[in-house]
C-alpha cells in the first residue's frame, strides 16, 4: 500500500525527476494556487494541458495519472453531480422535474477543472518525488518541524498500526468470531468499538515508548541539519517557467479585457 | 576494575501509583558483560530508562562513570550510556535506515562527515549496511532489531543496555545478535543484558544482577544460575545445562556446568 510513497515511478531520468525536490514543492504548490483562482475553461483547459505536456516530458505513464485523477470522483464527484441543478438560472436540460441551469452547468465544470489541475499537479509532484526528498524539501523550506514529524509518524507507523488490527482480527476469527451482517449487527458494532478502543490505547503507549527512544538518543526537539546543495541554473528555470506560466494564466485571465488594448 | 554503573537504593513509583523500585541497588564494573535477570514486572524496564537519565532517580542515586545522574548532565548521560528497547518499532521511526541511525550523532551536534563516517561503521558493525536505504517497515524483525542497536551505536557510547534484546528472534538471528554483542564487548564496550532468558544469561554474561519486585535479589558471577535459593524465589528456572547434572548427583561434581563448553569438558573428562 505505501510502494507508491517510497519510489517514484516512471523513467529516473527524465526531467520532473532531476529537478530539485525544493524547486518542484514551489514551483507546483504556486501552480496550484494559481490555478485554483483561475474563473474561465479555456485557461483551465490550458493549464491542464501544461500539465500533460510537463507528464509527457517526464514520461509518466498515463494510466499512473488517469488513476490519481479518478480520485477526484468521490470528493468532487458528488458536487459536480449536484451544482448543475442547485444553481438557479436559465435551464440547459430536464432530468424528471429537475432543471439544470446553464450557470450551473458552467460552475461545475470549472470546479473540476480546477480540482482536475490541482490533483495532476500534485500528482506530478509525488510521482515524481521520493518520499525522504519530499520531507527533506519541506524541511528546506521552512515548513514547521511539527507538521514533517506528523507526516513521517503517521507514515512510518500506518503499518504497524495496520499490522496490530488485522492480528488482532486473526485473533479474533481464531476463537470463532464471525461478521455480523453489518455494522447495525449489535455484537458486531460492539466488538469493531472495543477493537477501536484498544487500537486507540495501544498507540497511545506506543507513541510514549517512541518518545521515550528519541529521548534515549538525545532528541531535544531540534531541527536536523542536512546537507545543502546550492540550486542549480537549470532546476530555477525549470521552477519559474511552471509558476511563470500558471501566473501568466492568472494575469491574462485577470486583465482579459485590458490586455489586448494595451498591445496596441 | 571500577564501577561505570552503580545504583544505590532506588526508587520509583509511576502516575497511577504502580511501585516499579522499591530499594534497588546495583553495581556493574567496566568493560564486562552483564545480564539483568528478572521475571515479568520486575522492574527491569523501569530501571534501565534511569540508566539512560530518561527517569530521574527521585529517591536513591544512579551514578555513571561516577557522576550522579541529574537534570543537567542527561544530555552527557545519553551518549555515555546508549539504550535499545524491546520493540524496535518504538526506536526505529525514521524513513530510511541510514535516517534513522544518523538520528543520535545529529542530536549530539556532530559535523555531517562525522555522521556520515559513524553511521557507515555502526551499520558495518550489524551488517545492516546493504539496507541503508530501505525503508524500516521493509525489514524483517531481527533486520528492525539490528537497525535499533545501530542506532545506538552510531552514538559511541561506553555502555550499551539492551532491554530484552533475544525476544521474538529466530535461532539464527539469537546467535547473530550474541555475536555482535561479544564483538562490541571485545572493543571495550560494557554490555548490559536485561532479560528472563536465564540460557543467555548462563552463555553469555560475566556478571548476573537477579531483580525481583523492584529489590535486588543477588549479584554476582554466573555460578548465581546454579542456586537454588536465588533462582527459585527470583521466579526463574536453572538454565538447560544445569538442570542436566542436577539430575545426575553421581557425578559428584564440585560446581554444576552452566554453559554448553563447560558441561562439554566435564563429559569429556569423565569419558577418558
Amino acid at each position: 500500500m505505501l510502494e507508491s510513497l517510497f519510489y517514484c515511478r516512471g523513467n529516473m531520468d527524465s526531467l520532473l525527476y532531476r529537478l530539485d525536490p525544493r524547486v518542484k514543492v514551489v514551483s507546483l504548490v504556486g501552480f496550484v494556487a494559481f490555478t485554483s483562482a483561475l474563473g474561465t475553461w479555456p485557461a483551465l483547459l490550458s493549464g491542464l494541458v501544461f500539465l500533460l505536456l510537463l507528464a509527457g516530458i517526464s514520461r509518466i505513464s498515463a494510466f499512473y495519472l488517469v488513476k490519481r485523477l479518478a480520485w477526484i470522483l468521490p470528493f468532487g464527484g458528488i458536487l459536480v453531480i449536484i451544482l448543475p441543478f442547485a444553481v438557479p438560472g436559465e435551464p440547459l436540460f430536464k432530468i424528471f422535474s429537475l432543471n439544470a441551469s446553464i450557470e450551473g452547468t458552467g460552475q461545475a465544470v470549472v470546479l473540476t477543472m480546477r480540482l482536475l489541475n490541482a490533483v495532476a499537479a500534485l500528482s506530478l509532484l509525488t510521482a515524481t518525488t521520493g518520499f525522504k526528498d519530499l520531507m527533506m524539501a519541506f524541511r528546506a523550506l521552512r515548513v514547521p518541524q511539527i507538521f514533517v514529524l506528523l507526516i513521517e509518524f503517521t507514515v512510518r507507523y500506518i503499518s504497524v498500526l495496520t499490522d496490530e488490527a488485522r492480528r488482532m482480527q486473526i485473533a479474533r476469527k481464531a476463537r470463532g468470531f464471525e461478521k455480523g451482517r453489518s455494522l447495525l449487527h449489535r455484537c458486531t458494532f460492539q466488538v469493531a468499538g472495543k477493537l477501536i478502543g484498544i487500537l486507540f490505547i495501544r498507540s497511545f503507549e506506543r507513541s510514549e515508548r517512541v518518545y521515550n527512544a528519541m529521548l534515549a538518543r538525545g532528541y531535544a526537539g531540534g531541527v536536523r541539519v542536512d546537507g545543502d546543495p546550492r540550486l542549480g541554473r537549470e532546476d530555477l528555470c525549470w521552477g519559474a517557467v511552471i509558476l511563470v506560466f500558471a501566473a501568466g494564466l492568472w494575469l491574462i485571465e485577470f486583465g482579459g479585457v485590458q490586455w489586448p488594448m494595451l498591445l496596441k | 576494575m571500577a564501577n561505570v554503573i552503580e545504583v544505590e537504593n532506588l526508587y520509583f513509583e509511576y502516575k497511577d501509583g504502580t511501585r516499579a523500585l522499591c530499594g534497588l541497588n546495583l553495581a556493574v564494573e567496566e568493560g564486562v558483560k552483564a545480564a539483568l535477570l528478572g521475571p515479568n514486572g520486575a522492574g527491569k524496564s523501569t530501571l534501565l530508562m534511569h540508566l539512560n537519565g530518561i527517569h530521574l532517580a527521585r529517591k536513591g542515586k544512579v551514578r555513571v562513570m561516577e557522576q550522579e545522574v541529574t537534570a543537567k548532565n542527561e544530555k552527557w548521560v545519553r551518549t555515555v550510556v546508549g539504550l535499545v528497547f524491546q520493540d524496535p518499532d518504538d526506536q526505529v521511526f525514521s524513513s530510511t535506515v541510514w535516517e534513522d541511525v544518523a538520528f543520535g550523532p545529529t542530536n549530539m551536534g556532530l559535523a555531517l562527515s562525522e555522521i556520515t563516517d559513524r553511521v557507515e561503521k555502526a551499520l558495518k558493525a550489524v551488517r545492516m549496511l546493504d539496507y541503508k536505504d530501505k525503508p524500516p517497515y521493509h525489514l524483517s524483525y531481527g533486520q528492525k532489531k539490528r537497525v535499533a542497536i545501530a542506532g545506538v551505536l552510531a552514538m559511541s557510547p561506553q555502555v550499551i543496555v539492551l532491554d530484552e534484546p533475544a525476544a521474538y528472534l529466530d535461532p539464527q538471528g539469537k546467535m547473530e545478535l550474541v555475536e555482535i554483542l561479544d564483538e562490541l564487548n571485545r572493543k571495550g564496550n560494557t554490555v548490559i543484558v536485561a532479560t528472563h532468558d536465564v540460557d543467555l544469561a548462563a552463555e553469555w554474561a560475566e556478571q548476573v544482577v537477579v531483580i525481583k519486585n523492584g529489590r535486588t535479589l543477588a549479584q554476582g558471577g554466573a555460578s548465581l544460575l546454579a542456586e537454588e535459593s536465588v533462582i527459585v524465589e527470583a521466579g526463574l528456572c536453572f538454565p538447560v545445562v544445569a538442570r542436566i547434572f542436577q539430575q545426575l548427583p553421581e557425578l559428584d561434581l564440585t560446581h554444576t556446568p552452566l554453559t554448553v563448553a563447560e558441561a562439554v569438558a566435564v563429559i569429556r573428562e569423565r569419558i577418558k
